[in-house]
């Protein structure tokens, strides 16, 4: 049997495929952008120039950062069908726990890594253009903080339902197009998934909010209540995506 | 003891594979022939668990069931995940780490005679260089069942001969091997039984011996012939 450590490096190696494109593209684009940015502030301060570029070359980052998600997000989707991982002997049971986290963390841990480097260039940056933050005084940072901290934890929260809603979707739509369509198109396929996700996420969103509105009555109007019916939401698509994979896949 | 009984298997309403049996004691050469779209890599696939029968099959090797029998199972159906700029030593790279039964030294041995160049990229290789890939991979584990998809469909006749020859000699003694191919004069030499697949059944299970000492026939007659009378006389 292949050790876990194994797997996850494999399952590690595979979540950073898509993203290794996506800098190669990022540093090509940032070439342009750096000559384009050096021809028109042509004459400035040399500091300056490097000051707009990395603000760019940030803000740009970001943006492919985005694609990368989306990209590993459709890979974790194919990967419970991708029979050179299904095929790996490992039980069906620590794969899927497995590749459910690697494949949600990976992401995570990238765009923890990308805020990171936002803090750190906000940080440089303070000092030099601090009159320009109209109302931020510093002395606020420690009322500021739990806010932040706040719409982090619910950021994560929220990422790890699409993370869930997307995957137990997505791999019901591509068991349910291989067992029923004789003939499918790459492009059917995605726009067949496309639809079934988008009606997935209405289905989602009025089940959480009957269930809320069901359960207010008879506890209040509680802010938990939200996290406890996303919890358990959650839980049942968990348990969804395993069954599905367990019981009716169709690994290619 | 490599054992499959009551194996169903049906994609929608169509009824792919229905009935299957079959055992084998290792060492054992299986030919499993068939018309294009029979089933033959459906049922390989169904051994190592990538699909799920119906209720009721079981398949078992020495005891072993689901996931120990995938372990014991060296199969590998495509290289369609492998990515443009990957090279052959990328994949070999990506079974070494997550087979632990992949041997290294047969490896080497194997790519003596398939002569693969491990900085080749996989995707610029020829369908005959990709068959050798699978095929050099596949035997390059220590499992128990061996299972090769049309390994020869695209490997040039003398390659071919030579791969027939020595197959025996890299697999372990004690291994049961399934080859599915269209080739059926060239595997007759090698193989000692063969299951024929035709409309969803086994409709032929029998040892070569058999075949030669009863029938008479060179196994492409007998094949041809069993087609040919499971088809009321019509040829095609």
């Amino acid at each position: 049997m292949t050790s876990t450590k194994q797997l996850v490096k494999l399952i590690i190696a595979d979540s950073y495929r898509p993203l290794w494109q996506v800098l190669k593209i990022y540093a090509g684009i940032m070439v342009l952008v750096a000559v384009a940015i050096i021809h028109a502030q042509w004459g400035q301060s040399v500091g300056h120039m490097v000051w707009t570029i990395v603000t760019q070359g940030l803000i740009i980052l970001g943006f492919f950062y985005f694609v990368y998600g989306l990209l590993a997000l459709k890979q974790a989707v194919l990967s419970w069908q991708d029979a050179h991982f299904v095929l790996l002997p490992v039980s069906k049971r620590r794969f899927f726990t497995t590749n459910l986290l690697v494949r949600f963390l990976v992401p995570m841990v990238n765009a923890i890594l990308y805020f990171a480097m936002l803090l750190v260039y906000m940080a440089i940056v303070k000092p030099f253009v601090n009159a320009k933050f109209v109302g931020f005084n510093p002395q606020n940072v420690s009322e500021v903080m739990p806010i932040i901290g706040k719409v982090v934890l619910g950021t994560v929260f929220v990422m790890i339902g699409l993370f869930l809603l997307v995957n137990i979707i997505g791999l019901a739509a591509n068991l349910g197009m291989s067992r029923f369509l004789s003939v499918s198109s790459h492009w059917a396929n995605v726009t067949i998934t496309a639809m079934v996700l988008f009606i997935g996420l209405a289905v989602f969103s009025v089940v959480m909010s009957a269930s809320v509105d069901f359960l207010s009555p008879m506890v209040g109007d509680a802010e938990w209540l939200d996290t406890v019916v996303a919890i358990v939401l959650y839980v049942l698509m968990v348990a969804g995506i395993y069954g599905l994979f367990a019981k009716f896949n169709d690994a290619k | 003891m490599f054992k499959v009984a009551g194996l169903n298997y049906a994609r929608g309403r169509r009824s792919v594979l229905q009935d299957i049996n079959f055992e084998s004691d290792a060492p054992e050469i299986i030919g499993v022939l068939g018309e294009n779209g029979v089933g033959k890599t459906t049922l390989m696939r169904l051994i190592v668990g990538a699909v799920l029968p119906k209720k009721g099959a079981h398949i078992t090797l020495d005891g072993l069931t689901g996931d120990a029998l995938k372990s014991a199972v060296a199969f590998i159906p495509n290289l369609n995940w492998v990515r443009k700029r990957d090279t052959i030593s990328d994949v070999l790279a990506f079974y070494r780490a997550g087979y632990p039964d992949f041997n290294q030294e047969r490896w080497t041995e194997v790519n003596k005679t398939l002569r693969l160049n491990e900085q080749d990229q996989v995707s610029a290789l020829s369908k005959g260089m990709l068959e050798r890939l699978i095929f050099a991979l596949t035997v390059s584990r220590d499992a128990k069942v061996f299972m090769l998809d049309e390994p020869f469909s695209g490997v040039d006749v003398l390659t071919r001969r030579k791969l027939l020859q020595t197959l025996i000699q890299w697999v372990p003694e004690d291994a049961t091997i399934l080859m599915s191919t269209h080739e059926i004069a060239e595997i007759e030499p090698v193989v000692d039984r063969v299951l024929i697949l035709k409309d969803a059944h086994i409709i032929v299970d029998q040892t070569i011996d058999d075949i030669r000492d009863n029938e008479h026939m060179t196994l492409e007659q007998y094949y041809v012939q069993r087609y040919v009378e499971d088809n009321g006389g019509i040829e095609l």
